[in-house]
């Protein structure tokens, strides 16, 4: 392969996941931690540690200069930025360019076009991707009431550069108009420096399916099927599932077909993700964003199709050509992903770090677990919650549940609170099994599970 | 006469094992000292860390400096975490370590060829500059912090240095050895 040695530029368990996809194509791995970082997973497995400044992420998992000149100086020929922090940057994908170094993901310009919600709805509109009805760049409050009486309330206003909830918000009424529309773009303003405001259609009863693209620079593109992403507290997943239940055969692959058209037009490069919401009510779907890297749940995708996602990032990185095409590509079974964080759910899902007194995953056929943990890890406070995702394969969706009730069950962790008394909640409750979800049906769970707990104890 | 790493993870077995809270050892030019309930937590690679188990949940700032304290392994390559013996000894010795600020390629002269900024036994001020540490072509001059001498250079011209590896030592002024 035309990669030898790769810098990985991240941590936690995407920087353990990637290190490992190096170790099995023999490609050598260097990893910058920072130094609240040294004695974790990642620092173990990778060939070579080096850190590069102190705790705070600005200053090292987000400082592109730092991060630049470590890889040269260690010889590294490509960098992974794994999801988070520098993965969609575009000008530090280009600063790698510039500096002769390959970085492990889509060009430049296709992170800056998909960056920028307003640009990728455009370019979804030219490529006859369903769009939800709603506006173009909104430049006044003024301008967003007039538009919302066409659209109908309610109404979602959401910040062109806006992400992880952030900049978003739901009105349902023109008097609370103005007052989101100035409060959301001011909030992107801070957060992304750009507070450009857009209008949706709310849909009510939606649900969140997204599809894994692989791209080689060959011109070939493919699509792995999708994943349901429905069941999300705070616009954060926790739960994720593909293939994604209540979907016709027509519905899937139509957004199949739809995810693949726009990557091809935009001359897409990489994994990526196309999200999309479908109204389950009308039975259709619009294109949301795409996502330029690979995503934290890409697991549940690998686990149907066996095609090994990062392995693939590497290998269309070094200009090789995908080795599958579609047709190769069979999803079977069906994987589900419980995200388990170091939070107490209890109290607010506040974060809940610390040293990790006991740790006792579970494992057997089916079962894969992503994880940077282990018995003695000291979980920082500096960063996500994250401590790992919890896999199964089964044969179907009910194999699937039943496993990961099992396994989740069977998962001991001391020391730190995670939110795994809530996951084992949300896996066995009813509407969830039948799959009678949307995209708001999280957070209620959530109010009911602290209800439950409030009467047990 | 040295304490080899083996040496020093079986002297702090011994303390965690101990009632003792803390044990303060001498051995020829070797120092160790080691406390249970004190600011540094030698934390050792394969051994449970009992002590740290009952550290705060969220670290309060003088426990994230001691974190720091224990980076200063000498090599950039490494790949277990390794036993600290050395920031145990060296919290216990009367020698400062100039520390590299940011992450880069160290010089020790101004440009290529000419005298290095310091040598051992330079004296030097808190702002003498002792090195220049780069980031993508951007210069970052690295000053002493403290008046003293140059004992000794712990790295070589061009060498890639981490985040707050160790670049000199100084004997400061008026420290008593």
């Amino acid at each position: 392969m035309g990669i030898s040695r790769v810098f990985v530029a991240n941590r936690g368990e995407i920087a353990v996941r990637v290190i490992r996809a190096c170790k099995a194509l023999s490609i050598e791995t260097v990893l910058g931690v920072s130094s609240a970082d040294r004695e974790t997973m990642g620092a173990r497995l990778a060939d070579k540690v080096v850190c590069i400044g102190p705790a705070r992420s600005t200053d090292s998992y987000l400082n592109r200069q730092a991060i630049l000149a470590t890889a040269l100086a260690t010889e590294c020929d490509a960098i992974h930025p794994g999801y988070g922090f520098l993965s969609e940057d575009a000008e530090f994908a280009r600063l790698c360019h510039e500096n002769g170094l390959i970085f492990i993901g889509p060009t430049p310009e296709n992170i800056r076009r998909m960056g920028n919600k307003l640009e990728a709805r455009s370019l979804a509109k030219e490529f006859n991707v369903p769009l939800a009805e709603g506006s173009a760049r909104l430049y006044s409050a003024d301008e967003a009431l007039e538009t919302a009486e066409q659209v109908g309330y309610p109404i979602l206003l959401k910040a062109a550069a806006g992400g992880g909830g952030r900049g978003i918000r739901v009105v349902d009424a023109p008097e609370k108009l103005k007052a989101a529309f100035e409060g959301a773009s001011a909030e992107a303003a801070a957060a992304f420096g750009d507070g450009a405001m857009f209008m949706e259609r709310y849909i009510g009863n939606a649900r969140h399916v997204e599809v894994q693209i692989l791209a080689d620079n060959h011109g070939n593109v493919i699509h792995l099927g999708e994943r349901d992403c429905s069941l999300q507290r705070r616009y954060q997943k926790m739960v994720e599932e593909s293939p994604a239940p209540g979907l016709s055969d027509k519905l899937r692959q139509q957004i199949h077909e739809s995810a693949v058209t726009l990557a091809k037009n935009i001359g897409y490069v990489s994994a990526g993700t196309v999200e999309f919401i479908v109204d389950m009510d009308r039975s259709q779907f619009y294109f949301l964003e795409m996502n330029t890297r690979v995503q934290v749940e890409h697991p549940i995708t690998e686990a149907v199709t066996g095609v090994d996602i990062v392995a693939q990032q590497l290998r269309i990185a070094a200009g090789e050509k995908l080795d599958i095409n579609q047709g190769e590509v069979k999803v079977e079974g069906h994987s589900i992903e419980c995200r388990i964080n170091a939070e107490a759910p209890l109290r607010g899902f506040q974060p809940s770090p610390g040293r990790i007194s006991r740790w006792r995953p579970p494992s057997g056929s089916g079962i894969r677990l992503d994880s940077h943990g282990f018995e003695g890890y000291f979980m920082p406070p500096y960063y996500d919650s994250l401590l790992g995702k919890l896999i199964v394969h089964g044969k179907d969706r009910q194999d699937a549940l039943a496993m990961m009730e099992q396994a989740l069950a069977g998962f001991e962790i001391e020391g730190v609170e995670t939110t795994i008394p809530f996951l084992q909640y949300v896996i066995v409750n009813d509407d969830f099994v039948t799959g009678n979800f949307n995209t708001r049906w999280l957070e209620k769970v959530a109010t009911t599970f602290l209800e439950s707990q409030a009467v047990d104890s | 006469m040295t304490l080899s790493e083996k040496d020093v993870l079986h002297i702090l077995r011994l303390v965690e094992e101990s009632s003792f809270d803390s044990l303060q050892l001498e051995y020829g030019d070797t120092k160790i000292a080691v406390s249970k309930s004190g600011n540094f937590l030698p934390q050792v690679a394969q051994a449970p860390a009992p002590v740290a188990a009952d550290a705060p949940v969220a670290p309060t700032p003088a426990v994230q400096q001691n974190t720091e304290k224990q980076d200063q392994s000498p090599a950039p390559g490494n790949v277990a975490p390794q036993p600290q013996a050395s920031a145990a000894a060296t919290a216990s010795s009367s020698l400062v370590a100039v520390e590299a600020p940011v992450v880069g390629v160290f010089y020790a002269a101004p440009e290529p060829g000419a005298e290095p900024f310091v040598q051992v036994g330079s004296e030097v001020d808190a702002d003498t500059t002792v090195g220049l540490v780069e980031v993508m072509k951007v210069f970052n001059g690295v000053s002493a912090g403290l008046k003293g001498r140059i004992v000794e250079i712990c790295v070589e011209d061009s060498q890639l240095v981490e985040y707050g590896q160790p670049l000199f030592m100084v004997e400061p002024d008026g420290g008593a050895g």
